[in-house]
């Protein structure tokens, strides 16, 4: 009777090594089960790597990584396609190419030397040879405008004025290479023409108001429209609601508790306009404001709407489709609905805004330097009032389609210039359109 | 007393000790050696460069002692050059660089100064290409680069 049980010991013959590999009749068996198996992500792979396999094998020569080289060229190029050698000699490139190694294999070996890449230092060139900080003294003696424009020189140059440190002190505080929160667009209304979409940083629209300092609008009684209530106070949530305001900008201002009704605290409302107007940049920059975080609201009713009709059509089609969900709804909610409901609200923005307007109009934004007024001149000089939003889009959105006029702002360069020029806008140098 | 300084390629300099000691470096020697007659040596100066270094450091030896304020901006730095420190830099652009890297090293500023400030004139009032022409520079920007570097550059342009 043979016992089936009975385990055996045999040598792996393949490594001829001590490994000892328990036998076991159930083995084979359990390797026949084992075959029955599917295992679809394995398979997935393997058909993966076989199709880079052969990719690999039928790609022409043109579209090799590195090209190609005789051994004559490698032998006149120290193997290092100009580079100084980084370690492997030549004997060993031609050792490798007289062997039956394939050829990838050799490539290889040139092709890691050519990753690293040593520039060699050309002595005539001031930004090889001298140090950073030699080379940052240099660049001390010259105008920001030549420094930048020295960039073009060569790669050495490139990295060496991105170095310096008054490179970098421009760029950290005109945050370049980033996206200024501050800029709010303005739309500016021309008669006869479409409306043109400009934008104002806050730096800007916070020195518009200092030299074109605007009264604060005053409730109107309603009684008699004419007479404004100049000590009507309004309780802080509302104050901060409907001037964009912060706890901390009410910090500084005559509160009153009001006794008569619930309990709050009270301001003037005047009061409020003024510290409104100083932290936004006149009304502009306040209705700006209010209009970004309308077009915020919006977003997140659009949000929720979204979802709804998600739900909405899923559950429509789950229920066609014998209670399987698909979610093909969304795609069509996207291309149509979306574009309407942005319309819809763009109407409601502008109705909203002709009725302000009518309410309390604009004062005319005048530039204040040559090229805003050719600019303006461009349009014919005939704008006849500036006003703030809709805004509808995210900051990321509007960059590639507004004119930044806040370049020197941006910049961070020409702040002082700005105030020692009199108030009369950015000096020659650098100075730009707002 | 006179001080011996020996250059990169073993030449000996004997100069008095005031001409030396404008060297921050060579002073810092001195004191902490104490005075010897053994000479100093300047690994990383070679005779020729030592010896306009040395020309220069006599010309200027009763010249008052600059005081470095930290808060000097640089930038308000006059660009003038005087005559004779100019013709004193009249020579070729690797002489140039040389004494510039010597006046570094044996920390004496005046002289890194001038030799900054007539680089600057060099560079000043060129054009990307004359500054290759200039410093014999191979442009090593693709078209594309370059068109993005000026856009880059559009901010500082002068308006």
């Amino acid at each position: 009777m043979i016992n089936t049980n009975l385990k055996t010991t045999e040598r792996d013959a393949d490594n001829g090594d001590s490994a000892l590999k328990v036998y076991n009749p159930n083995e084979k068996r359990n390797a026949q089960t084992k075959s029955k198996r599917t295992y679809p992500k394995a398979k997935k792979l393997l058909d993966h790597a076989e199709k880079e396999d052969e990719k690999e094998r039928t790609r022409p020569k043109s579209r090799r990584k590195y090209p190609k080289r005789t051994i004559q060229e490698v032998d006149n190029d120290n193997g290092n396609y100009g580079q100084p050698s980084m370690g492997v000699s030549i004997d060993r490139i031609k050792e490798e190419s007289m062997s039956e190694e394939p050829q990838k294999k050799r490539s290889r070996v040139v092709a890691t030397n050519h990753v690293l890449q040593l520039v060699p230092i050309n002595k005539s060139d001031p930004c090889s040879v001298f140090p950073h900080e030699l080379w940052d003294m240099v660049l001390d003696s010259l105008p920001m405008s030549y420094i930048v424009n020295m960039a073009l020189v060569s790669k050495t140059w490139l990295a060496g004025n991105r170095g310096y440190h008054g490179f970098k002190m421009a760029a950290l505080n005109g945050r370049l290479g980033k996206k200024a929160p501050s800029h709010i667009p303005i739309v500016i209304q021309l008669n006869g023409d479409p409306l043109e979409t400009w934008a104002l940083c806050h730096d800007c629209r916070n020195r518009h108001y200092r030299l074109h300092p605007e009264d604060p609008r005053a409730p109107c009684n309603p009684l008699d429209p004419m007479t404004f209530i100049d000590n009507y106070t309004i309780p802080k949530t509302i104050a901060m609601r409907k001037y964009a305001l912060k706890p901390a900008d009410l910090n500084y201002l005559q509160s009153f508790t009001q006794t008569s009704g619930h309990v709050a605290t009270v301001f003037y409302e005047c009061e409020i306009q003024v510290q409104a107007c100083q932290i936004h940049g006149g009304w502009v920059g306040l209705e700006a404001v209010k209009a970004n975080m309308r077009a915020y609201q919006f977003q997140q009713v659009k949000k929720k709407e979204m979802r709804y009709h998600q739900y909405m059509s899923t559950t429509k089609k789950a229920e066609k489709n014998n209670g399987k969900a698909i979610s093909e709804g969304k795609k069509d909610y996207k291309s149509v609905d979306q574009i309407a409901l942005v319309e819809k609200f763009n109407d409601k923005c502008l109705e909203e805004e002709d009725s302000e307007q009518s309410a309390a109009p604009w004062e005319p934004m005048l530039p204040w330097n040559e090229d805003c007024s050719k600019k303006y001149d461009l349009f014919g000089g005939d704008e006849e009032s500036i006003m703030a939003g809709p805004i509808l889009f995210e900051y990321d959105d509007v960059s590639e389609e507004v004119d930044w006029y806040c370049k020197d702002v941006a910049a961070g360069l020409e702040d002082a210039d700005w105030y020692d020029n009199g108030g009369e806008g950015p000096s020659s140098r650098g100075g730009s359109k707002w | 007393m006179p001080v011996t300084l020996t250059s990169l390629d073993d030449v000996k300099f004997t100069v008095d000790k005031d001409v030396a000691e404008r060297s921050i470096l060579i002073k810092n020697m001195i004191e902490d050696v104490g005075e010897s007659d053994s000479p100093i040596p300047l690994p990383n100066v070679s005779s020729a460069v030592l010896k306009k270094v040395i020309e220069y450091c006599e010309h200027h030896r009763n010249d008052p002692v600059q005081v470095q304020d930290e808060t000097d901006d640089p930038r308000k730095r006059s660009n003038d050059i005087e005559e004779w420190d100019m013709k004193f830099m009249a020579v070729d652009q690797e002489m140039l660089f040389e004494i510039i890297l010597a006046a570094n090293y044996l920390d004496i500023k005046p002289l890194l100064d001038v030799g900054c400030k007539t680089v600057a004139n060099i560079i000043k009032g060129k054009t990307p290409e004359e500054i290759r022409k200039t410093f014999n520079i191979v442009n090593d920007f693709t078209p594309e680069e370059e068109a993005q570097i000026k856009k880059e550059n559009e901010w500082a342009e002068d308006r």
